[in-house]
C-alpha cells in the first residue's frame, strides 16, 4: 500500500477543474481492507479548494460514533442505498473523526506539508493515516481537495455485507471556491458560487494569469489591469437576476476534463450563459448576449467602396434542431406533495408527515429531497424515510405505505407545506438530452424537388454539452442559439445574413460614433445610402481586423473588417419553454425499480398472472415465471410452486410482508389491504410486485387481512432466506421512457 | 506597473509575457510559469517584438522602462507643477 504516484505532491499531472455543484466519486488513490472487513480508501476530488459535500453515501446518521442500524447492510457502491444529509441526524465532528474526512485542498508552500494534525474539515486526516501500514507516508496534499472514507464491519470478518472491491462512494458536491471581486478589482469575496462570471474569472485566473497560484491573495496592479472590473460587476449583477420562473437567469455547474483547454472551458461557459468574451488593447471582459442598441451607423461614406460582401445565409449543412446534453441538477419528481405536516417528537426523534398525491414510491430509509413547493426553484431540504415502533403492535412501520410516510431530517417545519414534489436524491444527475429547440421553418427552407410537391424537409441535428444544468437554462440557451443563429421559427421563412464589410476607422457617424470604436459583438446599423438591399441591424461577430499597419506606414486611412450577421433582437428570451413530456411528468409508477433504494431487508418477487380470476377470486401466478429474487443476488433463486391468491378482481396489488423482526421464528404475513395500497391497473404482460421483509424459514400462510396473501412455495420453506445471500442491488422493471429527442 | 500603449493592441497573453520578460526571466522560466510550452513563448515574443518594433528582448525591456522613465518624469513634473502652485497659493494666503 503506497500512494500513487499521481497524485502525490510533486505530481505533474492535471485534476479535473469543477466548478458549481458536482457530481462524483473521485480517483481512488489508496484502499485498504482489514482483516475485520473495515475498509479506508482515500479518493481525490481534483484541484481545490472545494467547499465540501452536499450529500454524500453511505453515512446516514451517528450519535453513538458507531454506525447507523442497518448501514453495514446498505454498502457503499449502488448509491442506490441512502445518500443522506450529513446533517441529517449527525454530529459533522463526529463524521469526520470516524467516517468521513473531507479535504478542501488548501495550499501550503512548496516543500511545506501541511499539518496532519489541526483540527477543521480541512485537515485533521491523521487518524485515518493509522489504519494504514506504518510505511504509508502521511501526507496532508497541497492544493487538491480528497476525502478519505471508512466502512466499518460489524457483522465479523470476511462479512458478506464488506465490499472488499472498490467502494466507489458517490457525492454531491460543492465544488472549487471562487474569489469575487469589485468593481476596482478587489476581491470582496472568496467562496462557493455558481455565478458563471466569477467562475470564468477564475478559470481565467488559474488557467492563464495566475497559474498553479493559490488564490489565497488578490490581484495584483497589474493582474487587475487586465480585467474591465465594471464590466465583470455588472455581468455577474446580469446572471444572478432572478426571473420569473424563479431561477437564477444563469447559474454554472460543470466538471472540466483533465485535459481541458482554457479555450474549450471557456467556449462552454460562456455559451452557458449566453455571453462572449472580449479583449480590446489586453483588458479583458465579459459581455452578456442581450439586446442591445446599435453603436454606430455605416453610411455610404464610412464603407469602403465595393466591400460590402453579405448574402442570405447558406442553409445547407446548417444545423437546425438544437439538442442540449446535460445532468439534470433539478429532483425530478418521482411523488407530487399534497401536504406536509411538520416534525412531531416520535422515539426516532422529529418526524415529519409526507402526504403524497398518489402513491408515493419510497422504502424505509430512502434519502429524498423536497422541491418546489409554492415557489418552483425554492429547494426544501434533504430528508430520509423514517422507521418508527408502533408501541401498540411493537413492530415497525416499514415500509412505509400508500401515499404517506414520515421522514427525518431537513428542516422539521418545512418552509412549504403544500406544492412540490419529492425525489430521490441519486435521480439528480441523470442525463438528460429532452425535447430539443426545433427551427422547423429552416427545416423547410429547401426547394421542392417537383412543381407542386411538398418541400423535402432536411433535419439537422447539434449537441451541446451544457454540463450540470437544468432544463429551464439549457432550453433558454438553445432557442438563443437557434434564433440567433437561424433568425425566428416563422414562415415564410427569411434566413438571416451573412457576410462582412470593411469601414475607414477614422468615420464619424451622425451620432458622433466612431468606426474605430466598434468592438466584437457590437450592433451596427447598415445604412440605405450604403446599400439599400442589405440595410438593417448587424452584429459584429470575431474577429474585427484592423488594418492599421496601412495608416503608420503612411498609405490609405486605416480600415476595419467586420464579419456581420443579421441581428435577431427576439433571440435573448428569459422563458423557456413548457418541459412537455420531460422528466416533471414522470409518475411514481413508472419510477425505475432499479434506480428505487432498496434496503437490504426486503426481496422481491415477481411474476405475471396466467389468465382470468377464479370464481372465488383468487388468481394464480404462472409457474416457473413467478421468481422471488433476494434482492441484489447476482443469481436469484426461483422458487417455483408459489401461489398468489384473493387478489381482487380486475387489480393487481403492491403486497407488503412484514415480520416482526428478521429470522423471527414464526412466519407472519399482514398484507395491507385494498384500502391502503390502492389497486395498480396493469396490462397485460405487466409486472405484479411484492414487496416485504420474510422470515427465515417458511413463507406459507394466511394473511390476517383476507385481501391477498402467499402460500405454498416448494421449497421455499426449506430455503435459508439469510442476509448472507446477497445484499444489494435490485432487479429491473421496465422504467420511465426515455425522455424523447426528436 | 509596467504600462501597455494602447497603440501596440497587445493581447493579455502578451502583457503577460512582457510581465515576465521585466522580471529578467528566461523562456523556460516564463513557460513555467504561464502554463505554456517553450515555443509558444517564443512566439509571444516574437510577435511583442513585432508590434514594438524592438529586436530582442533586452531591447524591449529598454523600450518599457524608457516608457516607465517618461511616464515617471511627466509625473515628477506634474507633481512638481503642482507643489509650486500650493506653494504660490500660501505665498499669496489664496486659501
Amino acid at each position: 500500500m503506497a500512494l500513487n504516484p499521481a497524485y502525490a505532491q510533486q505530481s505533474t499531472r492535471k485534476l479535473p477543474f469543477s466548478l458549481g455543484y458536482v457530481y462524483g466519486t473521485g480517483d481512488q488513490a489508496m484502499q485498504i481492507a482489514g482483516f475485520d472487513g473495515t475498509v479506508e480508501a482515500c479518493y481525490v476530488l481534483g484541484d481545490g479548494e472545494w467547499d465540501g459535500p452536499v450529500v454524500f453515501s453511505p453515512i446516514t446518521s451517528v450519535s453513538t460514533g458507531i454506525p447507523p442500524s442497518g448501514w453495514p447492510f446498505q454498502p457503499i457502491p449502488p448509491l442506490t442505498d441512502a445518500v443522506p444529509s450529513l446533517g441529517a441526524g449527525a454530529t459533522e465532528a463526529t463524521l469526520l473523526a470516524n467516517y468521513l474526512h473531507f479535504h478542501s485542498g488548501s495550499f501550503s508552500p512548496k516543500g511545506v506539508p501541511l499539518n496532519l494534525v489541526s483540527n477543521g474539515p480541512d485537515q485533521g486526516s491523521d487518524s485515518f493515516y493509522t489504519y494504514f501500514p506504518s510505511v504509508t507516508p502521511a501526507l496532508n496534499l497541497s492544493g487538491l481537495a480528497y476525502y478519505f472514507v471508512r466502512v466499518l464491519s460489524v457483522a465479523g470478518p470476511l462479512s458478506p455485507y464488506i465490499p472488499f472491491g472498490d467502494l466507489a462512494p458517490v457525492g454531491i458536491w460543492r465544488s472549487t471556491r471562487c474569489r469575487m471581486f469589485d468593481a476596482n478589482g478587489d476581491v470582496i469575496g472568496y467562496g462557493f458560487t455558481t455565478n458563471p462570471t466569477w467562475q470564468m474569472i477564475e478559470t481565467l485566473l488559474r488557467f492563464q494569469i495566475k497559474p498553479q497560484q493559490p488564490p489565497l491573495a488578490g490581484l495584483t496592479n497589474f493582474e487587475k489591469s487586465l480585467f474591465d472590473w465594471p464590466a465583470m460587476v455588472a455581468h455577474a449583477t446580469r446572471n444572478a437576476t432572478y426571473l420569473a420562473s424563479g431561477a437564477p437567469r444563469f447559474c454554472g455547474n460543470f466538471m472540466f476534463a483533465a485535459d481541458a483547454k482554457l479555450g474549450a472551458m471557456m467556449e462552454t461557459q460562456l455559451r452557458n450563459c449566453r455571453s462572449f468574451k472580449r479583449e480590446r488593447a489586453g483588458v479583458i471582459s465579459f459581455v452578456g448576449d442581450d439586446a442591445r442598441a446599435s453603436v454606430f451607423i455605416a453610411s455610404q461614406k464610412a464603407v469602403v467602396p465595393g466591400s460590402i460582401k453579405l448574402a442570405a445565409k447558406d442553409m445547407k449543412g446548417v444545423p437546425n434542431i438544437y439538442v442540449p446534453q446535460y445532468r439534470e441538477l433539478n429532483i425530478p419528481a418521482v411523488a407530487a406533495i399534497a401536504t406536509v405536516a411538520s416534525g412531531v417528537t416520535y422515539p426516532e426523534g422529529l418526524l415529519s408527515t409526507f402526504t403524497t398525491v398518489g402513491n408515493q414510491p419510497f422504502f424505509s430509509e430512502d434519502a429524498f429531497a423536497y422541491d418546489g413547493g409554492a415557489d418552483p426553484g425554492d429547494f426544501l431540504g434533504h430528508y430520509q424515510v423514517a422507521f418508527y415502533d408502533d408501541s401498540s403492535t411493537g413492530q415497525q412501520t416499514a415500509p412505509p405505505i400508500a401515499n404517506s410516510f414520515l421522514a427525518q431530517g431537513g428542516p422539521q417545519t418545512p418552509k412549504a407545506t403544500t406544492g412540490g414534489f419529492v425525489g430521490t436524491e441519486q435521480s439528480r444527475f441523470k442525463q438528460y438530452a429532452p425535447t430539443c429547440v426545433q427551427h422547423r421553418a429552416a427545416q423547410q427552407a429547401f426547394n421542392q424537388v417537383a412543381p407542386g410537391l411538398t418541400p423535402f424537409p432536411r433535419a439537422l441535428k447539434v449537441f451541446y454539452d451544457l454540463g450540470n444544468n437544468t432544463f429551464d437554462q439549457t432550453n433558454r440557451i438553445m432557442q438563443w442559439m437557434r434564433t440567433r443563429d437561424l433568425g425566428p421559427d416563422v414562415t415564410p421563412y427569411v434566413p438571416p445574413i451573412v457576410g462582412s464589410i470593411s469601414v475607414y476607422a477614422e468615420n464619424v457617424d451622425v451620432n458622433g460614433d466612431c468606426a474605430g470604436e466598434v468592438e466584437s459583438g457590437d450592433v451596427i446599423t447598415l445604412d440605405p445610402t450604403a446599400d439599400p438591399v442589405f440595410a438593417g441591424e448587424y452584429v459584429v461577430g470575431p474577429p474585427v481586423t484592423d488594418n492599421l499597419v496601412n495608416a503608420q506606414q503612411g498609405g490609405k486611412s486605416s480600415v476595419r473588417d467586420f464579419l456581420l450577421q443579421t441581428y435577431q433582437p427576439t433571440a435573448f428570451t428569459d422563458i423557456s419553454m413548457p418541459p412537455g413530456e420531460s422528466y416533471q411528468t414522470l409518475t411514481p409508477l413508472a419510477y425505475s425499480m432499479a434506480d428505487l433504494p432498496l434496503a437490504n431487508y426486503y426481496y422481491f418477487m415477481e411474476g405475471t398472472p396466467t389468465g382470468g380470476l377464479a370464481t372465488d377470486g383468487t388468481a394464480t401466478i404462472g409457474l416457473p415465471d413467478l421468481s422471488v429474487w433476494w434482492v441484489g443476488q447476482p443469481a436469484p433463486t426461483l422458487y417455483s410452486g408459489i401461489q398468489v391468491a384473493e387478489v381482487p378482481v380486475g387489480s393487481h396489488v403492491i403486497l407488503y410482508l412484514q415480520l416482526s423482526s428478521f429470522g423471527g421464528a414464526a412466519p407472519v404475513l399482514s398484507c395491507d389491504s385494498v384500502a391502503a395500497v390502492p389497486p395498480i391497473p396493469l396490462a397485460s404482460g405487466q409486472i405484479v410486485i411484492f414487496c416485504g421483509t420474510i422470515a427465515a424459514g417458511s413463507l406459507s400462510g394466511t394473511g390476517t387481512r383476507p385481501v391477498a396473501h402467499i402460500t405454498g412455495g416448494s421449497g421455499l420453506a426449506a430455503a435459508t432466506l439469510s442476509p448472507d445471500t446477497g445484499y444489494y442491488g435490485g432487479t429491473a422493471l421496465p422504467g420511465p421512457a426515455a425522455p424523447p429527442t426528436e | 506597473m509596467i504600462r501597455f500603449p494602447e497603440k501596440l493592441h497587445l493581447t493579455v497573453t502578451e502583457k503577460l509575457v512582457i510581465s515576465q520578460v521585466m522580471t529578467g526571466a528566461d523562456y523556460k522560466a516564463m513557460a513555467g510559469i504561464l502554463a505554456v510550452s517553450e515555443k509558444t513563448v517564443r512566439t509571444h515574443i516574437t510577435n511583442i517584438l513585432d508590434k514594438t518594433g524592438m529586436g530582442n528582448s533586452r531591447e524591449l525591456m529598454a523600450y518599457f522602462h524608457k516608457i516607465e522613465i517618461e511616464a515617471l518624469r511627466t509625473r515628477c513634473a506634474q507633481l512638481t507643477a503642482r507643489i509650486k502652485q500650493l506653494g504660490q497659493m500660501l505665498e499669496g494666503d489664496t486659501f
